[in-house]
């Protein structure tokens, strides 16, 4: 990862690493086709979670990035196998996602990246069409910390 | 002598960061004034007065005090290769075990809000001690060596400055 990428372009190259997705290959930003092996990144903006002062005047801020990640899929009425492989890929993208963020794999995003943590979360059936498409969301959030150091005295 | 005013705004409190304590991490002829406290968040400076009352038969209650023995803890005090003042501790503390040197540190506090802005009042310290409490921390967390810093040895008074561009902080007794 490069250091002149933003922090959605990180997030979706993170993303799009993950092996054997090629339903993530391609995501599109903030817009999500009912097409199945396709998929959305919905950015949600950043939450500052905390700032804490230090005696000297420098600021440690805690803050998060959320994203929504949209995979649509297959899955036809009545499918339990079809809709069993879903879940189970949006279930090991969720492990792979944790385990990249403990190794220490993940790309970082503020200025302590041992401080720094990517989760993929909550994965579930969004919404399911008779036409056969099944679409599957995943919260993405990343929490990272800014060091803001004092100028002057 | 006069009382020295306060050069913050009037009806305002006053940041925490305008007490700042520093550590000589150069020579005593030269020094270099690093500041102590990298992200401690919490940091006071505890005043023992030796503070005694009692009251006499006619019921008069009275009081002494002495000078104060000023004592001020820094925890947490998360380690960190950019800060020279823990650097400098680390080594006498950890590397050296050497007690004698830590308990003649030279320790510079300004009141950056007493005096003039660009000259606060300022108070040196030769023979002050710099002890660490422990060094450790939790797992997945950082590195820590909170420190107690008791200021001691002669006194000395007067004006801190810092240079705008290299941020070179310099101590100017009273007497000069």
């Amino acid at each position: 990862m490069s250091e002149e990428q933003t922090a959605l372009e990180k997030v979706k190259a993170f993303v799009a690493s993950y092996p054997g997705a090629d339903v993530l290959a391609d995501l599109a930003i903030d817009y999500a086709d009912r097409i199945p092996d396709t998929a959305g990144l919905f950015p949600s903006g950043l939450v500052e979670v905390r700032r804490v002062p230090d005696v000297l005047g420098n600021v440690t801020v805690v803050n998060q990035y959320n994203f929504a990640l949209y995979t649509v899929m297959s899955k036809a009425p009545g499918d339990d196998a079809g809709a069993t492989l879903n879940a189970e890929w949006v279930q090991a993208f969720q492990e792979w996602v944790q385990e990249q963020s403990v190794l220490g794999l993940a790309p970082t995003f503020g200025d302590d990246p041992r401080q720094e943590r990517i989760t993929a979360q909550n994965g579930a059936i969004y919404s399911a069409d008779a036409e056969g498409v099944a679409v599957y969301a995943i919260q993405i959030s990343v929490t990272f910390t800014k060091r803001f150091e004092k100028k002057g005295w | 002598m006069a009382d020295l005013t306060f050069n913050t705004t009037a009806e305002q409190t006053i940041a925490r960061e305008m007490l700042l304590m520093c550590l000589n991490t150069g020579t005593s002829s030269s020094p270099t004034w690093s500041p102590l406290g990298k992200r401690t968040t919490d940091s006071s400076m505890e005043l023992d007065w030796s503070e005694e009352t009692s009251t006499d038969i006619l019921g008069e209650t009275r009081t002494t005090a002495r000078k104060p023995i000023k004592k001020q803890t820094f925890d947490p005090l998360p380690l960190d290769s950019a800060d020279a003042a823990a650097v400098s501790v680390w080594n006498k503390a950890i590397h050296d075990n050497d007690p004698q040197a830590l308990c003649n540190m030279d320790i510079l506090i300004v009141h950056l809000y007493a005096g003039t802005v660009s000259t606060p009042f300022a108070e040196r310290y030769t023979s002050s001690s710099v002890l660490p409490t422990n060094l450790g921390g939790e797992g997945g967390g950082d590195l820590g060596m909170p420190m107690a810093v008791t200021p001691g040895g002669e006194r000395v008074t007067g004006t801190a400055s810092k240079n705008a561009t290299t941020g070179v902080i310099t101590f100017t007794p009273d007497s000069e």
